[in-house]
């Protein structure tokens, strides 16, 4: 057993638990920490697939910023009961949960394995020939590398990439105005919360 | 690396930025920019930041219609200058170099395609947001809730509707589909003190969200299959193991398949559609129910011709079938008992995507132009039902139901007509363009030998005969209810009465005179 196998094996067992233990968590903060913790896993197959764009994008986007984000939710919008302890809203969720993730793998698995493309035990995945104009011997190098990514993404992916740039200017917007009411009717909130605390001390010095 | 680089630059990958782009995608960058210059206008308008002031809604609209009347024609001009053009009427944007099936040479596969087919769509597209915009305002005003923001983002989906029939990749399809349907989400929510309008964004934001993610999952399993995610690239490779398709390629396709079905409501795939109509603001849900509706079809469509013409027949075709007829029957039965209007026509919606979807498996050359004939005449029909209804609406209500409707002859005869011929059009009553619409899409199904299916389609459009029935016998046949909350007919703005007169009189035109459109839509066939 090589070291590239080893480390794949760890990664494996460790990112698999993981996940499994961010569904079956109740506590929605341990949740966040075991997703963490498989983003970081998939940091580590990637790089073994020699593709180092993707590893640091994984780490940087989905590791770093995006958990950060999903931790200040959890902390800022759920109170402190459901914090330390998420009900089920739908009574044995885990039983259809549990039925449909096993079919969707039975389908994927039997795929696999009926393809041919399992041979003692290595997956065979993609065709070198179709894969890259320009750098046909060598795909993986091109698009593992952000030198490679640059050149797609100004070129033939021109496009979607500046449909992202229109989606996150939707994104922005439709955040600006659902936020700008939910503040306003906070700040009302608050205003009716002052007038009855004031009429409460009223009360109290009349009396 | 260098060499690389190099060797794209030579094969001509940056001939991306031809500056024919530009005019090819008129429609789609005159909206861009129009979107820019609301949200400038609206930012240097403020004297304090803050909620007040900004961009009025009649200028938000004014720019709005402005504008997308102008992509109208840039459309329009475009489609004449295809033609002109030495290299045919579809110009590929974006190519990328692939094998081709000797894999001796190298052929050129565009990400985007600009030929008659989208741009039909685009026009289509237009005259929604058009004829939406227009009726926004007076909604809004009686809502007395501020939203200008609303225009750039119905503009932003308008151009995510406009880009996704031009994709000829997975990536710029999804992009697209997300940037058509995330300003819905925000546009189902309006209204922030309506509850129902909240369940309305929650339940389309967590299904489309869901439906995305099919979706990606799929389109990832097909790159892993093929290596790229060009339409091109995945019918070679789809022809060329024809008989032993790959079983992780079609669940990748069956994927991105249960991704777009849900988009478009087919059964079983659909419980959303019911609530999330009823639910959003009623100018919304028209918007909704035909752009969402064209786009994905379109798309959808594209994808059945241009990747799939390979495959065995059964692998696809069948569940595709299936699909339909029981979006037909679940539709049809469902909307028998409708009391609300916007649930009826939810409800008749699904009916209306099996039809459809009879018309797209039949995988016949011309069946691409039979769907667009048909989306033409179901958009027009339904958004004139649905601003009909945003017009009859009693305060305090945003929807119409049956025992509401009884005697609208006497108290508004105009629009108890328009509303008939819309409903009929929707039927496939004679001489309408939903008439038509069946026509062409059911001869194509019958070509490609469903006809059994057919003959179902035709059962299951005389069944929604009754439901429609039901709501024009209660306009001029039955009584009043006294005591009854009655529809509040106001005096009709000038915006109104003109998208009236589109959307029927285009009904009328298009189902006397069908020839008019079908002669153009001859260019919009696709496949090879």
């Amino acid at each position: 057993m090589d070291g590239q196998l080893l480390a794949w094996w760890v990664l494996a067992i460790v990112g698999s638990l993981s996940a499994v233990m961010m569904v079956l968590s109740r506590n929605p903060v341990h949740s966040v920490l075991y997703l963490v913790a498989n983003f970081l896993t998939l940091v580590g197959i990637y790089f073994l697939l020699s593709a180092p764009m993707m590893a640091v994008v994984q780490f940087v986007v989905y590791a770093g910023a995006i958990m950060i984000l999903f931790l200040f939710v959890v902390m800022f919008f759920m109170s402190p009961e459901a914090r330390r302890w998420l009900r089920p809203e739908i009574k044995s969720q885990w039983v259809f949960g549990t039925l449909l993730t096993v079919m969707m793998l039975t389908v994927v698995y039997i795929s696999l394995f009926t393809s041919g493309r399992v041979n003692q035990g290595e997956l065979e995945m993609g065709r070198p020939t179709i894969a890259m104009a320009g750098a046909a011997e060598n795909p993986r190098e091109e698009l593992g590398h952000p030198a490679g990514l640059g050149v797609r993404m100004f070129s033939y992916h021109a496009l979607p990439f500046e449909i992202a740039g229109l989606l996150l200017l939707a994104a922005l917007l439709g955040a600006v105005l659902v936020a700008r009411d939910e503040r306003s009717e906070g700040r009302q909130h608050l205003a009716h919360e002052f007038e009855k605390a004031e009429e409460a001390v009223a009360e109290e010095v009349q009396a | 690396m260098i060499l690389a680089l190099q060797s794209t630059l030579e094969a001509g990958h940056l001939q991306a930025l031809d500056r024919s782009l530009m005019i090819a995608l008129a429609p789609v960058v005159i909206l861009t920019i129009a979107v820019l210059v609301l949200l400038l206008v609206d930012y240097f308008g403020r004297k304090h930041p803050g909620p007040q002031g900004g961009i009025s809604l009649q200028n938000a609209s004014t720019i709005t219609i402005a504008s997308t009347v102008l992509a109208l024609l840039g459309t329009l001009g475009t489609w004449g200058w295809l033609n002109t053009l030495p290299n045919g009427p579809s110009q590929g944007l974006f190519p990328s170099m692939i094998p081709s099936a000797s894999a001796a040479r190298w052929d050129f596969a565009p990400a985007f395609v600009v030929d008659h087919f989208f741009l039909f769509v685009c026009l289509l597209v237009c005259v929604v947001v058009i004829i939406t915009s227009l009726n926004f305002i007076p909604f809004l005003q009686r809502k007395e809730r501020y939203h200008a923001e609303l225009f750039p983002l119905l503009l932003l989906s308008a151009i995510g509707m406009m880009l996704i029939t031009g994709s000829r990749d997975l990536i710029t399809t999804f992009m697209s589909l997300e940037l058509l349907s995330l300003p819905l989400y925000v546009m189902c929510g309006l209204n922030d003190k309506n509850r129902l309008n909240k369940e309305s964004s929650l339940k389309y934001f967590l299904m489309g969200a869901f439906a995305s993610g099919f979706f990606v999952f799929g389109a990832a399993l097909i790159y892993g299959m093929a290596g790229h995610l060009n339409y091109t690239v995945i019918q070679n490779m789809i022809a060329e193991t024809a008989q032993s398709v790959d079983p992780v390629m079609l669940i990748g396709i069956g994927l991105v398949g249960v991704g777009i079905a849900f988009k478009l409501g087919m059964v079983p795939f659909h419980a959303w559609v019911p609530d999330v109509y009823q639910g959003a603001p009623t100018p919304v849900t028209a918007f909704m129910a035909t752009g969402v509706k064209v786009a994905m079809f379109a798309a959808a469509t594209r994808i059945v011709l241009e990747c799939l013409p390979g495959l065995q027949a059964e692998l696809w075709r069948d569940a595709l079938v299936l699909f339909a007829c029981l979006s037909m029957l679940v539709g049809n039965l469902f909307a028998l008992h409708q009391m609300s209007a916007k649930r009826l026509l939810a409800f008749s919606a699904i009916a209306h995507t099996g039809y459809l979807a009879l018309g797209m498996v039949s995988g016949t050359p011309a069946s691409g132009s039979a769907v667009l004939f048909y989306l033409a005449g179901y958009t027009f029909a339904s958004l004139g039902a649905f601003l009909l209804i945003t017009w009859m609406a009693p305060d305090g209500q945003d929807d119409v139901f049956l025992d509401q409707m009884h005697e609208l002859w006497q108290k508004a005869p105009k629009a108890a007509i328009c509303l008939t011929i819309l409903l009929l059009s929707m039927g496939g009553f004679p001489l309408t363009a939903g008439f038509f619409g069946k026509f062409v899409v059911f001869k194509e199904a019958w070509l490609a030998g469903l006809s059994s299916i057919v003959i179902f389609a035709l059962l299951n459009s005389a069944v929604s005969f009754y439901y429609y029935l039901r709501f024009v016998i209660a306009m001029y046949m039955t009584p009043a209810v006294p005591g009854e909350a009655s529809l509040n007919p106001r005096q009709m703005p000038g915006g109104y009465v003109f998208s009236m007169v589109m959307t029927v009189g285009l009904t009328i035109i298009l189902g006397v005179l069908p020839q008019l459109l079908l002669g153009a839509l001859d260019l919009t066939n696709l496949g090879s």
